[in-house]
């Protein structure tokens, strides 16, 4: 598949007062037209630091965002805004992320007219266009946000992520906030729009089910760097990193009759990013830590086709648990 | 006298600006919690399961009102009490701790004063007691250095610590009833799986019985005994919790569980509840879930249906059974 996106050695480190919070730290990995990578980790891993890194909404302290070829901190002004029309963003909270003075139909036009695309007439055709496509009512053009539910919402907000016929679309938990009944249709109008226009996701989440069902390769990060990056289902049948296992056996399952199988728990708090420890960043909560992994910080290397692990000890083909 | 909470035929309203009908948010819910037992009231937004917990603690907002109903906390009822005495209660023989735990923590005291000045309000230890105790709590919840602890303020403490502080201060005075409102949504999966653990443990231990209110299953299945799914103001299904995922009979409660994405492989469209919750203020005539509902007939949208014992005491409210 051809290579949409690379991010090469991106870093990210915001200066405060007591010291650097490594937000994102040397992380590179690329993105194939027409796949969905998931990203999850915990709060403050950089997973979002890392989204709005690759659409340039923030400026990387160090490193690369390649998009359709070409370098994204090459190009400068007019150049650069043509580029990023290619990637949008659908975001978390569909309360806080739509203006609540403005009306649907201008909400969803917005891009449209920043980017002067036709004129009035078409924008308009275009958004009621639109609007079916995310299964709102092209009637309800003139209806403000707050007429609508959070389920709906966040259909807006994909409309107007789409609205400049974006390649990518990064998805920053776009159904974390919304009830399980609904979070079933955002899902499944995502794998649609997905399927009918070509896309190509990067979906962002800490809920590893939802992970599971909508990528293709997973990605996994830790205090600023990724620890594993593989298939989809090679991550979850037999994950090499000891922090992926933990993570999986974390997610409390809907089936009482695992409830009492022995699970192992990670213990201790996520670490900060704030000045973390050298070495690799996840040894002081893993309970396979030795010297080595308190002093050199381990590679992302590949332990079997496509499945990259950085880890000194990586699990491979042992019962740890 | 089995259980410890039996809640009858509660009514609950509220009153809201410039109209004259009241909406009613709980509607003629009756549910028990065993001695000792962890029951789990499970349902979406809008559903009903907080209104009902703070009915219990005499919590309501100004503008709710329980309607009728009895709320008997070992036989007594409680909604016959006097301010005064159900202020006695709270702390003390039923605690609740809450979904984001910055939000109950008052920001400019410091943990020590806290958790020190609940367990006084609650007893006759002096200060020197109840700090001890204080301290005790903090350390059995599994907050390293409680000592260090109790001079720091809640910002100073990552939501998990602050989630255990606030476990920590409802557990105090061993209540009888702990009503835990979402207490890990707002978590990360691995502090989620921490203080679930630390809610079963100190259940088994001190013989607390909790009423877990959620809208997740999967926390459900790790955790309760027996479950109770609400729909728009209504208990719509009750079984204990092995019988609830292994044949839930209910065509909302099917919907809830087909629509977690762990269920269905990818590629493959995940079940989703058509349509939305109904308005508080204009509930259907008949079964409440039949606008959703994929087997409604005329019946079902003409009259409503009883909420029935199916066998063995799993209750259902559908005509279908």
């Amino acid at each position: 598949m051809a290579e949409l996106l690379r991010a090469e050695r991106l870093v990210k480190e915001f200066p405060v007062k007591r010291g650097t919070v490594h937000a994102v730290s040397g992380v590179s990995f690329t993105i194939a037209k027409g796949e969905t990578l998931g990203l999850v980790g915990e709060s403050g891993c950089g997973k979002s630091t890392l989204g709005r890194l690759l659409l340039n909404l923030l400026e990387p302290t160090s490193g690369a965002v390649w998009f359709k070829g070409q370098d994204l901190s090459e190009l400068k002004g007019r150049e650069q805004r043509e580029l990023r029309r290619g990637m949008q963003m659908i975001f978390q909270d569909p309360y806080a992320s739509l203006d609540p003075r403005m009306s649907v139909g201008s909400l969803i036009m917005e891009p449209l007219n920043a980017h002067r695309v036709g004129n009035r007439r078409e924008r308009e055709e275009q958004v009621r266009g639109l609007m079916e496509q995310v299964g709102i009512r092209p009637e309800f053009f003139g209806r403000y946000p707050h007429q609508f539910s959070g389920g709906q919402r966040q259909r807006i907000g994909i409309a107007r992520a789409l609205a400049l016929n974006p390649e990518l679309v990064i998805c920053d938990e776009p159904v974390s906030a919304l009830d399980v009944s609904i979070q079933a249709q955002i899902l499944n109008l995502l794998a649609d729009l997905q399927k009918a226009r070509g896309l190509t996701y990067l979906f962002i989440s800490h809920d590893l089910n939802v992970v599971r069902y909508l990528s293709d390769r997973v990605m996994v990060m830790f205090l600023g760097q990724i620890c594993e990056l593989s298939p989809t289902e090679a991550l979850y049948e037999n994950p090499r990193h000891p922090y992926t296992k933990f993570l999986l056996e974390a997610v409390p399952q809907p089936d009482p009759t695992l409830r009492d199988a022995e699970r192992v728990l990670l213990t201790g708090e996520v670490a900060s990013p704030l000045n973390p420890p050298p070495g690799c960043r996840f040894h002081s909560r893993c309970p396979w830590a030795d010297a080595i992994c308190r002093e050199k910080q381990p590679d992302l290397v590949e332990m079997a086709p496509g499945h990259l692990c950085a880890c000194h000890h990586p699990m491979v083909d042992r019962e740890i648990f | 006298m089995n259980n410890i909470l039996e809640i009858r035929d509660l009514i609950v309203s509220f009153a809201s600006d410039g109209r004259k009908e009241r909406a009613v948010a709980v509607n003629g819910v009756s549910l028990s919690v065993p001695k000792g037992g962890i029951v789990g009231l499970v349902g979406e937004s809008g559903c009903g399961k907080s209104v009902t917990s703070l009915s219990v603690m005499g919590l309501l907002a100004d503008n709710g009102r329980v309607d009728s109903g009895e709320i008997l906390l070992d036989g007594e009822d409680l909604l016959k009490l006097s301010d005064r005495q159900r202020r006695d209660i709270r702390g003390n023989r039923i605690s609740m701790i809450f979904q984001e735990p910055m939000t109950s923590l008052n920001p400019v005291l410091t943990i020590g004063h806290q958790v020190t000045e609940a367990i006084r309000r609650h007893s006759d230890m002096d200060k020197a007691a109840a700090r001890a105790r204080a301290i005790e709590m903090l350390d059995k919840v599994g907050i390293p250095e409680p000592e260090k602890r109790m001079g720091n303020f809640p910002h100073q403490l990552s939501g998990g610590m602050r989630q255990r502080v606030m476990i920590g201060m409802g557990m105090a005075m061993a209540p009888e009833l702990l009503i835990a409102d979402e207490p890990t949504t707002a978590l990360d999966v691995s502090i989620e799986a921490q203080i679930l653990r630390l809610m079963r443990d100190l259940q088994r231990a001190g013989g607390t019985s909790i009423l877990m209110i959620t809208h997740n299953l999967g926390v459900v299945a790790e955790l309760c005994d027996e479950v109770y799914v609400m729909y728009a103001g209504e208990v719509v299904e009750h079984a204990d919790v092995y019988t609830l995922f292994r044949e839930c009979a209910h065509p909302y409660t099917r919907g809830l569980m087909a629509s977690l994405p762990r269920m269905t492989p990818k590629g493959k469209r995940l079940y989703n509840i058509p349509g939305t919750v109904p308005n508080l203020r204009a509930m259907p005539q008949g079964c409440r879930f039949a606008p959703r509902c994929e087997y409604a007939t005329e019946h079902c949208h003409s009259e409503k249906p009883a909420l029935k014992d199916i066998g063995g005491g799993h209750l259902c409210r559908c005509f279908r059974g």
